[in-house]
């Protein structure tokens, strides 16, 4: 039983952060139709800030605000100059275009931070909270993860819910004629989203780092992950987007608990056929009429 | 709305097997063209390899084994408009395959073996391809990219026969001492190992280039063209007859546009059988487009003597 509840629990705490990763995506996606295949090297980069300034001031939270901010004005950055000019193309470009981010970003990490694995410091401890005489798996640090992505998604929900820029986003999301005839934006709107998507980025990416090490491939298991939880979850929908990051937090932990840790990837593949053969467009999909 | 006909650049007539260009002689034959540029191609090449030192052969070499998998991923993603980022996963189960057999002794032929794993990928790229074909977009790129992480998986989990991390030991094949010494007699040139798979690597690129040119030109390639210049339109029933009937130019113009009235009951079985014949097309050029992952991925393997083809399974499933 003990084994179970402490696969579950890091199931749980990993799912999290998947899903904070598939949201990114899915902001990104809702506003542009492009899926950022880049979003996980950006949060490494950015992460590779924060250690930066760890490093120099000790301070965690300095970090943190550090790793927010570049995240920002690089998400930002990379939609005005690279995006942009790709934007009303073919949907085949701007994948490739993303996908030649996350190579491009890869390499200017190990050019400027080194290849090297470097070890990034938790904030709260690592050690798991004792019940009783048994030690479970959950430990403060992971409590931390938990909150510090609800307490981002509620930010994210009230910005969208109930402020006029939010409502604004939504509008050129919906649809960007309608938005620019009544006086929103539009461009300005979807760099926006591009930054917010990756300041939500770089809060996943400094969250998977704390305790762990980091190099510039550090991302790259959870880009895929966080990007099968955001298909699963329907590419489309922030609920589905966390739905889908526990549903495959839980299942790659019970996976590597029970049968091997080399078959994780294989069943997170398992999941996502299985849910995309039944309904191909995700799990919270609207059916969308296609057109000739 | 019919299917684009001035897509296709040579006139066919493919329903009487025949292909002629009006006109043109025996040059007007795509196939015997696309046979001769690619005869001339591969006697070049040979010449080549006797001009330069067998290092650089054996860099020549290494550029053939990549060809195929291009080519395959030409025609399934520019022609066929199906994003795939598991190519690297099919290239990956060629060369596991091909590693596998020969690694016995008295293994099958080389050839056989290539030919064994190209078939295997092929029932693999099918396999994968009816799964894919319906999705489409991002959705796609999910999850070639889920198998291209996900199939290393498995020579980590089968480490005692597919080598786990440090990936599998691979034989060289070796051109047989009848075929050394009748090349040896015959031309004078000498068979190293290096050079024999530089000579098998590029008439299997160029023969994979042959096969993949004359489908591109065929009913199908100009089916996968239509698929990705607009999905619905190409499965509509005007235009995958037009697709099939004998001559694309004047079948489209004879072809009535899209039926505007239709009841609501013939509506749906037509949509029934659209989206049945896109994803047949889909997963044809998945697996054709496979097949030449996989012989990518054989002759992949075979060269490394010493070190080990796969180098690890993370490297041989790649996914860009």
């Amino acid at each position: 039983v003990q084994q179970f509840v402490n696969i579950t629990l890091n199931g749980v705490t990993v799912g999290f952060i998947y899903a904070a990763f598939a949201l990114c995506l899915v902001l990104i996606f809702r506003a542009t139709r492009i899926v950022n295949f880049g979003q996980g090297a950006q949060a490494m980069f950015t992460t590779f800030i924060a250690l930066e300034v760890l490093q120099r001031t000790e301070s965690y939270w300095l970090a943190l605000l550090a790793a927010l901010v570049s995240g920002f004005v690089l998400g930002g950055v990379i939609e005005r100059l690279i995006i942009r000019p790709v934007e009303n193309g073919p949907e085949i470009n701007a994948v490739i275009v993303t996908l030649g981010l996350f190579v491009g970003l890869i390499a200017l990490a190990a050019i400027v931070f080194g290849n090297a694995f470097e070890g990034f410091q938790a904030p709260f401890g690592v050690r798991g909270i004792e019940v009783g005489d048994a030690t479970i798996a959950l430990t403060p640090n992971n409590i931390y993860n938990v909150l510090a992505v609800l307490i981002a998604m509620a930010l994210l929900l009230a910005l969208f819910r109930f402020t006029s820029l939010g409502l604004q986003m939504r509008a050129s999301a919906f649809g960007q004629e309608v938005a620019r005839l009544l006086g929103v934006r539009v461009g300005r709107m979807l760099t926006l989203g591009w930054a917010l998507a990756g300041m939500f980025g770089s809060l996943a990416g400094i969250l998977i780092a704390g305790g762990s090490f980091i190099s510039p491939n550090f991302m790259d298991g959870v880009v895929v992950f966080g990007f099968v939880a955001a298909v699963l979850g329907g590419l489309d929908s922030f609920v589905g987007a966390v739905v889908g990051g526990l549903v495959l937090g839980l299942t790659t932990n019970y996976v590597q608990g029970y049968v091997g840790q080399e078959l994780q990837t294989l069943a997170a593949l398992a999941i996502l056929m299985a849910v995309l053969l039944v309904k191909p467009g995700g799990l919270f999909s609207s059916s969308v009429a296609r057109r000739v | 709305m019919t299917v684009e006909a001035g897509s296709t650049d040579t006139k066919t007539t493919s329903a009487e097997g025949a292909v002629k260009r009006p006109g043109g002689g025996l040059l007007g034959s795509t196939f015997l063209r696309h046979a001769g540029l690619m005869l001339l191609a591969y006697v070049g090449i040979l010449l080549l390899l006797q001009v330069i030192d067998p290092f650089r052969g054996s860099q020549l070499g290494e550029m053939a084994y990549f060809i195929p998998a291009v080519a395959g991923l030409t025609v399934l993603t520019g022609l066929n408009g199906q994003i795939s980022l598991g190519h690297g996963a099919l290239m990956a189960v060629g060369a596991y395959t091909t590693a596998l057999m020969l690694d016995e002794r008295e293994g099958p032929p080389y050839l056989l073996v290539v030919l064994l794993s190209v078939l295997t990928t092929v029932a693999l790229g099918a396999l994968v391809g009816a799964a894919a074909a319906r999705l489409h977009g991002p959705y796609l790129a999910g999850a070639t990219l889920a198998l291209a992480v996900g199939l290393p998986g498995l020579a980590l989990t089968f480490e005692e026969t597919l080598g786990g991390e440090q990936g599998l030991q691979v034989r060289p094949p070796r051109a047989s001492d009848g075929l050394e010494s009748f090349v040896e007699d015959t031309i004078g040139w000498e068979l190293r190992t290096q050079t024999y798979l530089a000579y098998i690597g590029w008439a299997l690129a160029l023969l994979v280039l042959f096969l993949l040119s004359n489908l591109v030109v065929s009913r199908y390639g100009r089916t996968w063209r239509a698929v990705r210049d607009d999905e619905v339109a190409a499965s509509s029933p005007a235009s995958t007859w037009a697709a099939r009937a004998s001559s694309p130019s004047s079948s489209a113009r004879r072809a009535p546009a899209w039926p505007a009235r239709s009841s609501p009951s013939s509506r749906g079985s037509r949509l029934r059988r659209r989206s049945r014949s896109c994803c047949r097309s889909a997963c044809s050029s998945a697996s054709s487009s496979a097949g030449s992952a996989a012989s990518s991925g054989a002759s992949w393997a075979a060269p490394c003597s010493s070190s080990c083809a796969p180098r690890s399974p993370t490297s041989a499933g790649a996914p860009v």
